[in-house]
């Protein structure tokens, strides 16, 4: 059976494959994943990248989050802290 | 101190749609989106006013500030086609911003001297192609310009991720930016 953690990760997984342009990096996503630095990610897109995971769990990510949201571990600390807020 | 950024205009219209819901008060203060609203080229304010904000935030993080993801924190202004300020805390830094029918370049600078920038066009869209392309660059036309031997110089980043020329294994002065995207790139290197 997979974990609640694992199946995020599969979800934010999901979420951040249309922006990523390191495929290796991406293939081997784990928790310690960084957006921007392994992934190359731009910018721009990591706003969308804030966005979809908005719609996906309908959740508002405020400034203070977002600029957590460095990598996979952060992001999945930061959902989950607003999901629990709802 | 030196930063800029480059924005192919090809590349980010199909890669971003700066029109989704949310997109802009993510990034942009309520005056950055007032200035948007009263542009006769919306698209071109966006990015111009994007480009300014990254090219800032790399001065801010050379400067030894802390690294962060919140482009609100940047506040920039226009003063006029090409020049405008970004303020971050109490820091304003100037910016000068070149937009050609393929690309928005900015480049900002703290204590204005030389600023010797190339922009090059590239073949490949490989990040890592183009990354080490943009090194090579810069390394062969330093090289040249202060007649050293091409190969005594590399460039290793700072624990802060800042890119810096080393010859024979120390740091130089110059300060130095670096930016590709899309078809584009660009380096400046700030002569001291």
């Amino acid at each position: 059976m997979i974990s609640d953690k694992e199946l995020m990760i599969n979800e934010l997984k999901t979420i951040v494959e249309p922006y990523i342009q390191d495929k290796e990096a991406f293939e081997n996503l784990h928790e310690e994943t960084d957006f921007m630095n392994d992934l190359k990610i731009n910018s721009a897109n990591l706003i969308d990248v804030i966005l979809d995971v908005e719609d996906k769990y309908d959740i508002e990510l405020d400034n203070d989050s977002m600029d957590k949201m460095l990598n996979i571990k952060a992001a999945l600390e930061v959902i989950n802290a607003k999901v629990s807020e709802k | 101190m030196i930063g800029n950024d480059i924005i192919d205009i090809h590349e980010t219209r199909t890669s971003t749609n700066w029109n989704r819901a949310g997109f802009t008060e993510k990034i942009f203060t309520s005056k950055e989106r007032s200035i948007i609203a009263d542009s006769a080229d919306p698209f071109t304010a966006v990015w111009r006013l994007w480009s300014m904000k990254e090219s800032a935030y790399k001065i801010f993080v050379q400067g030894g500030g802390k690294p962060f993801f919140n482009p609100t924190k940047l506040e920039c202004n226009f003063h006029s086609s090409k020049k405008g300020v970004v303020k971050i805390d109490t820091r304003i830094i100037e910016t000068s911003t070149i937009i050609s029918a393929d690309y928005i370049f900015s480049t900002a600078v703290i204590n204005y001297a030389d600023i010797d920038t190339s922009i090059f066009q590239l073949n490949e869209s490989n990040s890592k192609y183009q990354s080490d392309f943009m090194r090579q660059q810069v390394l062969n036309d330093f090289a040249v310009s202060h007649s050293l031997y091409g190969g005594d110089l590399k460039i290793q980043k700072t624990k802060a991720g800042v890119p810096k020329i080393h010859y024979r294994n120390n740091p130089l002065d110059a300060s130095l930016s670096i930016t590709h995207h899309g078809k584009f790139g660009a380096y400046s290197i700030l002569k001291n």
